[in-house]
């Protein structure tokens, strides 16, 4: 019986089906933007994931609340070094000055992202040496002018990659510093960080995503005016699991230090809080869109409803035929809501289709404004919750019409013309 | 190939008509029991009163046309007799099953399994093709697929259209759709047929052909009752009852019924 319900609704939509295509059109336009907002934010949260692995589960990023933070607050040197010394759990810590600025030589001049660094940095964030080298103990500790530039900064700035023994002058806030080139790295994976940081364009435009270079820390104070105040240092906990004891330890020695400890001017973020905040925004995103879907499925299930009322009206004579053969009145009942659930459900799974067709062209779109690379990701969750929305909308919209289909009177039905 | 469809068995002589007084053939049980039917209408204010404490027996195996002109109780009576509607008061026996106190599930199921129904619009299903209209009351009926398939090729055959199984109504000539209209009223094999006009939307020469396949479905054993007002068409009954008023007026086994040239 179900069976045949299925082949006669299939056979009842194909007769009209232009009219069952835009009776769908509600639920297709409300599966299809949950599932788009779904299977991107799915996506957005693995790039994320992916990008923060770099980081790593052992980091943890200490930071001056700027609310509550009066001068004598922040971190200094002093207080990395402390660190470094004092707390077991603590592997490594490091803090980096950064900068937007510009670098020249011959050919021109282009917009940089001036990181100085120092030595810890590399256990955090890889530099892969192409050409040259990293630098020495002793550049990081007396501030020798040398800098490592990124392949892409390299290839803009003198029109080829191994710049090793150049010259490159660095400029920022109206400060020169001519430099000597030590090594070539290979560019970073800059999506996210121009994510973060906002820019977006062109690589090689001057508005474009700077490109990457690195100097020792104290060298880059000499153009960074930072007042030997830091905001945020980064700590790598000897493992994973105790990634929260050495942020709570190096909280604890920096409020030791400056005595502020009733005015929690610090704050540790892991991985985990990180991902947590990213949560949070994509979970406020889903709901709200799903919100806006939720009205899109009840806007479209009044449209199955109506439509369905048309199909009793018109097929009126039907329903007294088959009931004069012996179809019960559950026999129609069920004859409609199979309908309607087919045509809710349909509706459903055009609107995961074209869902994940929008979440691939947005991400398309994104990728090739530079803005961000998130690859859709559809969790076989999305799409039961999807298909089970779509045949609830059916069933709750479906029953109005299908009972009166189910209670017409043999006779009247077999009259109608 | 008829015999295949047999109502209730009988031997073939059994359809002549019976001139016993009583109306009863002895070895017979009333396929149709009424006793005391009484049926009003209302709308609004007014009251119609279709049927007046009408009983009727049929017996297997009888044709019997009801007469009357519009607005006699005949299409009521039809309504009731085939299960579609209920009477106000008075008692069914359809088959040895009291109708009466039969909700609209189990009415549906005695429509199914006891009553097949030829209308005079014919009422197939146009989207279906003859066969699949044929296996209509099947689906309803629970019979299983490959069962289904071959009862309505079957009943197809009899009324001669088993080249026809695949074509649609609109492709078929209006003698062939209401011969399909028949194999479907035929293939759960009910104990009772009902013609409601079955030719009052054909020409005389497809009428004539229509009524020899219920007179052939009369003598393989099928309980037939047509409802008419076409004196040449009751004419191939063998016991009419007219009905006037919503009262019969006229209950008669072939006396006045001219003799359709049969079997020639």
């Amino acid at each position: 019986m179900l069976l045949e319900s299925i082949k006669m609704a299939v056979s009842s939509l194909m007769a009209n089906k232009m009219r069952a295509l835009l009776t769908m059109l509600g639920i297709i336009v409300g599966i299809a933007s949950v599932i788009t907002i779904v299977s991107l934010g799915e996506g957005g949260k693995n790039e994320v994931l992916g990008q923060f692995e770099q980081i790593g589960a052992s980091t943890v990023i200490i930071q001056v609340r700027s609310g509550q933070a009066q001068a004598g607050d922040y971190i200094n040197q002093n207080d990395i070094e402390a660190i470094r010394t004092r707390i077991d759990s603590v592997k490594h810590v490091t803090a980096t000055l950064q900068t937007v600025g510009h670098a020249s030589t011959e050919m021109g001049r282009r917009r940089i992202y001036l990181s100085g660094i120092d030595a810890d940095f590399i256990e955090f964030s890889p530099i892969e040496i192409v050409y040259g080298r990293l630098f020495t103990e002793i550049e990081y500790l007396d501030a020798f002018p040398v800098v490592i530039i990124d392949r892409a900064g390299a290839q803009a700035l003198f029109g080829r990659e191994n710049v090793v023994g150049e010259r490159l002058t660095v400029e920022s806030s109206g400060r020169l510093l001519r430099t000597t080139i030590v090594g070539v790295c290979e560019s970073v994976a800059s999506q996210f960080s121009a994510f973060a940081s906002g820019f977006g364009g062109d690589m090689d435009d001057n508005r474009g995503i700077p490109f990457f270079v690195y100097s020792p820390f104290v060298t880059a104070r000499s153009i960074i005016d930072d007042n030997n105040r830091l905001s945020s240092i980064n700590v790598m906990a000897v493992e994973p699991e105790r990634v929260d004891e050495a942020g709570a330890a190096v909280i604890r020695l920096l409020e030791m230090r400056r005595g502020n400890s009733e005015r929690s001017v610090y704050r540790s973020q892991n991985l985990a809080s990180i991902l947590d905040q990213i949560n949070n925004v994509i979970n406020i995103m889903t709901w709200f869109i799903s919100t806006v879907a939720g009205i899109s499925l009840v806007v479209g299930g009044i449209g199955v409803m109506n439509i369905m009322l048309v199909s009793v009206t018109e097929r009126t004579r039907e329903i007294g035929i088959r009931k004069a053969i012996g179809a019960t009145n559950t026999d129609i009942l069920f004859q409609f809501m199979t309908e309607s659930v087919i045509l809710t459900l349909l509706g459903g799974m055009m609107g995961i289709l074209a869902g994940l067709g929008l979440a691939y062209g947005i991400s398309a779109a994104a990728e090739s404004l530079g803005v961000a690379q998130i690859t859709p990701i559809l969790s076989w969750q999305a799409i039961v919750i999807a298909v089970a929305f779509s045949t609830a909308v059916g069933l709750f919209f479906g029953i109005y019409p299908a009972r009166k289909a189910a209670r017409l009177h043999p006779i009247d039905a077999l009259r109608h013309q | 190939m008829i015999k295949y469809f047999l109502g209730t068995k009988k031997e073939e002589n059994e359809n002549k008509p019976q001139e016993e007084s009583t109306g009863k053939p002895v070895e017979q049980h009333p396929v149709i029991a009424l006793r005391n039917a009484w049926k009003t209408y209302r709308t609004g204010a007014v009251e119609l009163t279709a049927l007046r404490r009408i009983s009727i027996h049929i017996f297997a195996g009888e044709f019997t046309a009801i007469m009357g002109s519009s607005g006699s109780g005949k299409s009521t009576l039809m309504n009731i007799l085939g299960c579609l509607d209920q009477m106000d008061s008075g008692s069914y026996l359809l088959n040895g099953t009291d109708i009466s106190s039969l909700n609209q599930e189990d009415l549906a199921f005695i429509r199914n399994q006891e009553i097949g129904f030829v209308f005079q619009s014919f009422n197939l299903l146009n989207k279906l093709t003859l066969q699949e209209n044929v296996e209509l009351p099947m689906i309803y009926g629970a019979v299983n697929r490959g069962e289904r398939t071959r009862r309505a090729l079957e009943a197809l055959d009899a009324v001669g259209l088993a080249s026809w199984a695949r074509h649609r109504p609109n492709e078929v000539s209006g003698g062939q759709i209401q011969r399909a209209a028949i194999a479907r009223a035929i293939v759960m094999r009910p104990a009772l047929l009902m013609a409601d006009e079955p030719t009052g939307n054909l020409d005389s020469r497809t009428s004539r052909d229509i009524m020899e396949l219920f007179i052939q479905l009369n003598r393989s054993g099928s309980t037939i009752v047509l409802i008419t007002h076409e004196k040449e068409i009751s004419a191939y009954a063998n016991r009419i009852i007219r009905v006037e008023d919503g009262e019969i007026v006229l209950d008669s086994f072939g006396r006045d019924a001219p003799k359709p040239e049969r079997d020639n």
